[in-house]
């Protein structure tokens, strides 16, 4: 622990701004998980810090982070560029090192939590770990001695690929919900976040997460409000459409 | 021998609930379809209300789900297992809501009014019958009661008021705060077992929460100022001395749909009509938020369109998740065997009624029919039954149903060609014309455009499956006005048609302004 406070209070006396580097840090491996994250996707989420410039040109200068301008184009096909950022294997060994160094009076500092949780909730269910192996036993109960869900068996390649997929659909709509569960999520918002997966996939893992009760699928009621785009990100069941997923547990 | 087609002709897949229906059981019960939820709730309204004077009022439960997904069921299956404990169910019915706590008056009153069958003895009693001689042997005061009934043999007013007396007499003794608050509640009450006649209507009016002038009720017992608000403290406050309440709110969505798809045509537009629908779904937002405050012992479960809920959330100043839990979403079928259920439960009892036996209970629906179901609603599963059925009638045969997919796309009906409607509707605006409408000759051309409208707006509006509706000229009123309406009770009539109303008046208003 007095490693931790003293990486901490280094990083912190060795630069004044180190509370918007942190910020920075954890709002980059929140968005991204494992990935890059363009500093144009920390801003729409209000995750980017106040004059990140500095806090990446510092991040970068003690090798926690890598930084580089790309090339991309936006929704309108215009070409534009700007900096992707990428946490490296210094930037991951600290942020392990200081789980708790987020500064937590900063206006950002709630989306990037939300950003965390929302990892953290995929990363519970889909282990099967259950929240009181995270936060420890209750006071005055034992400690579960088994999950409270009921373990699958040891998964075949497919389901190794559904259980990746239900991740990815389970991020997509935390994400669109600001991280609740039991509220709706329309399947044309989650589709756009799911561009990479082919939609037949999608649908088999909605269909499958439906199946075992943890989501329902739902039919718009007010036919005033289906939009062509609802219409055509709809999944049918006997010819009924739905419009809506709404993930439960 | 009944032929395979008579057979098959005589089941019912009839979907529909009206809300009256929850106060018998159904002829047709699936167990395991919304079980979870279900029990949920009936745990939840046992460990919460076993305190006859709980500390903390217990947060209300909400269900939501689409249309067809059995709400309305799930409230009959709720008030059975209510009843089967022992305990209290209220109704609560927002048909033509005018006042909130009024229609919550009237929603304990008619509860109160319906027969259960006694749990030991399967006599079907009212709940207010329940109600009296419950309290009576809590207070021990029923050897008291039939004293007086002796005493007072063919004097049916002096025996009434005495049995109030001695109720609100003995009530005080132990809660002598209470009694002083609720004691006209108790007093009507009381009265409204009486055979007279004006002691009847007087103690009905009051627990409607009406007002009287004090001169004329002071006779029958009553002391103070009434208000439905008082009354519903009151009927609340007496139930949970002898047992826990559920107070259920079902079918609420045909309010907050039309007053939601009349703002948006108000859009813009003189608001007044506007403003008259919205406060109807703020008052009842706010209200279901107060009812929390005001019921004793007692759970609030709501049930209502996934979209209404959210618009009541909007649309209260207080925090709501102070007073109810986050919802319960209803699931569609989750397997085949819960399609089967469901089927079997309809094909059973018509098969047996004539002896006719299929070659398997759910015949002809096949096994891989209901694994073809999963995720459909269950309406949509009695829907798609329901035209196999017709189908065979028409054709005069009866083959095995092995799916129930019709394809992965969308039916016919679903398909809707929007490309260009936008620019359609661009050039008719320009191209209308309103000159004259407003004069005497114009008169025949504004009816017509009024029908048009109007049955419009009837598409429009999302009424449910049970529901017809017409659009008529108002043969009472001048040729400027017409109606949409449900020909069966519904909150849908009153809503279109005060909709309508307004509508026309205002039409008739700017008729007057014009012509000055």
């Amino acid at each position: 622990m007095s490693g931790k406070r003293k990486a901490k209070e280094k990083l912190q006396r060795s630069d004044p701004r180190a509370g918007n580097e942190v910020l920075l840090l954890w709002a980059i491996l929140g968005e991204g998980g494992g990935n890059d994250v363009s500093r144009a996707a920390l801003n729409d989420k209000g995750m980017l810090p106040s004059d990140d410039k500095k806090a990446r040109d510092g991040l970068e200068a003690r090798g926690l982070i890598k930084a580089e301008k790309r090339k991309s184009r936006n929704e309108k096909g215009r070409s534009i560029s700007g900096y992707w950022m990428t946490v490296t294997k210094a930037g991951r060994a600290w942020a392990e090192e200081n789980l708790a160094a987020v500064p937590a009076k900063s206006q950002i500092a709630s989306p990037i939590l939300q950003a965390w949780l929302a990892r953290l909730s995929i990363f519970l269910h889909a282990r099967n770990i259950p929240m009181t192996e995270f936060l420890g036993p209750h006071r005055g109960t034992e400690l579960a001695t088994k999950p409270a869900v009921p373990s699958r068996p040891s998964p075949s390649p497919l389901a190794r690929d559904y259980d990746a997929l239900r991740a990815r659909i389970r991020h997509a709509y935390l994400e669109l919900t600001g991280g609740r569960l039991n509220t709706r999520a329309l399947l044309s918002n989650l589709r756009e976040r799911l561009k990479d997966i082919e939609r037949p996939a999608i649908d088999e893992a909605l269909k499958r997460m439906q199946s075992e009760e943890e989501a329902s699928l739902y039919q718009l009621d007010n036919q005033v409000e289906v939009t062509d785009a609802d219409r055509a990100a709809a999944i049918y069941f006997g010819g009924e459409p739905r419009h809506i997923l709404w993930i439960e547990r | 021998m009944t032929s395979e087609l008579d057979a098959f002709r005589a089941t019912d897949f009839d979907w529909t609930r009206q809300l009256k229906s929850i106060w018998r059981d159904p002829p047709y019960n699936v167990p395991s379809l919304h079980q979870r939820s279900l029990d949920e709730i009936v745990d939840y309204f046992k460990t919460k209300t076993r305190d006859s004077d709980p500390l903390k009022e217990p947060l209300g439960q909400v269900i939501v789900g689409p249309a067809g997904y059995g709400k309305t069921h799930l409230i009959g299956e709720l008030r059975r297992r209510i009843w089967e404990m022992d305990g209290w169910f209220v109704l609560l019915d927002f048909i033509g809501i005018k006042d909130f706590w009024s229609s919550v008056a009237l929603g304990f009153l008619n509860s109160l009014q319906v027969r259960m069958p006694d749990p030991h003895t399967k006599e079907r009693h009212t709940q207010y019958d329940r109600l009296v001689l419950k309290l009576a042997d809590l207070l021990g005061i029923s050897r008291d009661l039939i004293g007086i009934a002796e005493r007072r043999s063919g004097q049916p007013q002096q025996m009434i008021a005495e049995m109030a007396s001695s109720f609100t007499r003995a009530l005080a003794r132990r809660f002598t705060t209470e009694t002083v608050t609720h004691r006209d509640v108790v007093t009507a009450l009381i009265l409204l077992i009486s055979d007279d006649l004006d002691y009847h209507s007087v103690a009905h009016g009051w627990l409607q929460g009406m007002n009287f002038d004090p001169a004329e009720v002071r006779p029958f017992g009553f002391r103070g100022e009434n208000s439905a608000l008082k009354v519903v403290q009151g009927l609340s406050w007496i139930m949970s001395l002898v047992g826990p309440t559920l107070i259920a709110i079902d079918q609420i969505d045909a309010i907050v749909t039309a007053s939601n798809s009349l703002a948006r045509m108000a859009n813009g537009g003189g608001n007044q009509e506007r403003e008259e629908a919205q406060s109807i779904v703020d008052a009842l937002a706010q209200g279901l938020m107060d009812l929390h405050d005001q019921k004793s012992r007692a759970v609030t479960v709501v049930s209502c369109l996934e979209a209404t809920w959210k618009v009541l959330q909007d649309k209260t100043s207080v925090a709501v998740a102070a007073r109810y839990y986050p919802p319960l979403n209803l699931r569609g079928l989750p397997n085949g065997d819960v399609a089967r259920g469901i089927i079997e439960a309809r094909t059973g009892p018509a098969y047996e009624a004539i002896g006719f036996r299929p070659p398997y209970p759910s015949w002809p629906f096949a096994e891989t029919a209901f694994q073809s179901a999963i995720g459909f609603s269950p309406r949509q599963l009695l829907r798609a039954c329901e035209e196999h059925r017709q189908r065979c009638v028409a054709s005069g045969k009866v083959p095995e149903l092995k799916t129930f997919d019709k394809t992965d796309g969308p039916s016919p009906r679903d398909r809707h060609e929007t490309g260009g409607l936008k620019e359609i509707y661009e050039d008719e605006l320009k191209a209308a014309t309103a000159t004259g409408l407003m004069d005497a000759e114009g008169e025949d051309e504004l009816r017509e455009l009024l029908d048009g409208t109007l049955r419009l707006l009837e598409k429009h509006f999302d009424l449910p499956d049970d529901l017809d509706s017409v659009v008529q000229r108002d043969p009472d009123q001048n040729a400027r006005h017409c109606m949409v309406g449900c020909p069966s009770p519904s909150a849908a009539r009153e809503t279109a048609s005060s909709t309508i109303a307004s509508a026309s008046s205002d039409i008739s208003k700017r008729e007057r302004s014009s012509r000055a």
